[in-house]
């Protein structure tokens, strides 16, 4: 199978015409990291600019050990909430791509109309996928790098932080598109679907703070970005062993 | 051969096999229809040939292909399908989605396909919006499109009104000259109209593979008379001239070897005896006598069994 064959170029034209149609998906995918990119942690940020560690510490009795590494406030954002945020869109917005692509396909039944074509279950398959990715990278990365730009132009960040914290949007981004491809094509319908993608943001809210609060910054990152792409192969590697037309046709 | 399954069985998961070590193939050029009840392993053995299942054992073949081998795809190419009653996207239009069969195929002219099948002013459309015929038409455009050598058509006219029906068959009486075609259908009628070789499928096996005009020799061709008096009179009559009748919706049916030569004689001696004849025509078994004879076959083979 050839990810750029005739047959997968032509079915992502067809996937990117009708994401581009599709309003309920798109308003998702675009006012979500609006949302979760610029108005929560620009919020955030200025919370916590305006706090001292004293504060937090009186704020988390529990986590004093954990939050002692961070003499500033604003270092805690940088290494866990912001991050979060990152992490939890890039989840987020493929997620939402993938059940309208994989899903809606077979809940109307267009599915067999497609299949009357000559196209194997791989060809579709990969044509979503990359529809997916492609949607999710012109929606999310343009807000990334406002948000990102901000925090530079702010002094909050430094260059090697943008870096990192982009990782962990690609990171998620693979963990997304892997876990939702599982989780649509095990739902029956779109309700399912969505409900069970609900489940899938646990990656990035368990690893998240697991990894950037107990590794070294720059390792923590890496770790974490490297842990939620893996989940992403990982499930993508049990849909593409799973999957066939016949699975995906029940 | 065009179409072949050799040994196949298919099973989904635990449930009884869909088809049973199935084999039977027709011909380059043949129209063969694909008749069987419901669970017989129609719809089955048409998603074998696309490649959207796989056998579990025994071997399908397109156009020499093997389904799972590498010339398949180079065969599917080649080969139209009309899926069975699909449904249709609401954010594709009709030019969209020919235009898409265009680049799978990778050949064909979209304006031509819409043209030829009565799609040009339906091009901007969705095809969620356009009526069950018109969809159906679309379907038989994207089949066309490319100008295949095979045909798959699964209930081409299921759920169709009788004028879409009609509009339907019209079309396939154009398309499917010269082509192999395999034509799923339940409906008898339209595969005796359509096609001259009939596979007969039930509980996953192969019933029967034989061309009509076999199936018809094997069988009394007849006279169908009608009288004033009734059916039961003028049987009554005729047997005892010591002809074999039967009656039928108040018709009555006279097996002879050669209807229409014995017609002219038959005729006048009853309308001597008095009988006021108002029809006599010839007639020869149709497919659904056929059909329900195999099924009957089947069904003393099953309890012999």
């Amino acid at each position: 199978m050839n990810p750029a064959s005739n047959e997968v170029r032509s079915l992502l034209w067809k996937e990117l015409r009708q994401l581009r149609r599709s309003r309920g998906a798109l308003a998702s995918t675009t006012l979500l990291p609006i949302f979760m990119l610029l108005v929560v942690p620009f919020m955030q940020l200025a919370a916590f600019r305006s706090m001292d560690t004293a504060q937090i510490a009186a704020a988390n009795p529990t986590n004093q050990a954990m939050l002692a590494r961070f003499e500033r406030p604003i270092d805690l954002y940088t290494t866990l909430i912001l991050p979060l945020f990152v992490a939890l869109t890039g989840v987020i917005v493929p997620a939402v791509a993938t059940s309208y692509a994989v899903v809606t396909e077979r809940e109307r039944r267009s599915l067999d109309l497609l299949m009357a074509l000559p196209v194997a279950v791989a060809d579709v398959l990969v044509a979503k996928v990359v529809s997916v990715m492609v949607v999710a990278f012109a929606v999310v990365l343009p807000l990334f790098t406002i948000n990102m730009g901000v925090m530079l132009a702010l002094g909050v960040l430094e260059p090697l932080r943008v870096i990192l914290h982009l990782m962990v949007l690609l990171g998620a981004f693979t963990c997304s598109i892997g876990v939702n491809f599982v989780v649509t094509i095990v739902a029956r319908d779109f309700r399912t679907a969505n409900n069970l993608s609900g489940l899938q943001v646990l990656p990035a809210v368990a690893l998240t703070p697991a990894l950037l609060l107990t590794l070294p910054t720059v390792l923590g990152f890496l770790a974490l970005a490297s842990a939620l792409a893996a989940v992403g192969l990982v499930a993508l590697f049990i849909a593409w062993r799973w999957i066939s037309f016949e699975r995906y046709l029940a | 051969m065009a179409l072949a399954f050799a040994g196949v069985t298919k099973r989904f998961g635990s449930r009884a096999a869909a088809l049973v070590d199935v084999t039977w193939s027709i011909g380059r050029g043949a129209r063969a229809c694909l008749l069987g009840p419901n669970g017989a392993g129609k719809s089955t053995s048409i998603r074998l040939l696309q490649g959207a299942l796989q056998p579990s054992s025994g071997e399908v073949t397109l156009l020499g292909a093997r389904v799972s081998g590498p010339d398949y795809r180079a065969a599917r190419r080649r080969t139209g399908i009309v899926p069975q009653g699909p449904g249709m996207y609401r954010d594709l239009t009709t030019r969209e989605y020919l235009d898409l069969a265009r680049r799978l195929y990778g050949r064909g002219s979209v304006d031509n396909a819409l043209d030829r099948f009565g799609l040009g002013d339906h091009g901007a459309k969705m095809l969620a919006q356009l009526s069950g015929g018109l969809q159906r038409r679309v379907s038989l455009a994207a089949a066309l499109l490319a100008e295949p050598d095979v045909l798959l058509l699964d209930e081409p006219t299921v759920g169709l009104d009788p004028v879409a029906a009609h509009d339907v068959h019209q079309m396939l009486r154009e398309i499917m000259v010269d082509r192999t075609t395999l034509l799923c259908t339940h409906n008898l009628a339209e595969a005796e109209a359509l096609c001259d070789e009939v596979v007969i499928l039930r509980g996953g096996r192969v019933l029967l593979h034989e061309r009509l005009t076999v199936l018809r020799r094997r069988t009394s061709p007849y006279l169908v008379l009608r009288a004033r008096q009734g059916g039961e009179a003028l049987a009554a009559a005729l047997t005892m001239q010591g002809h074999e009748a039967s009656v039928l919706d108040g018709a009555v049916r006279v097996a002879l070897p050669d209807p229409q030569d014995a017609a002219p004689q038959l005729l006048r001696g009853l309308l001597n005896a008095g009988f006021d004849v108002y029809e006599c025509r010839p007639g020869h078994a149709s497919l659904e006598d056929l059909f329900l004879e195999a099924m009957s076959a089947g069904d003393a083979r099953d309890v012999m069994a």
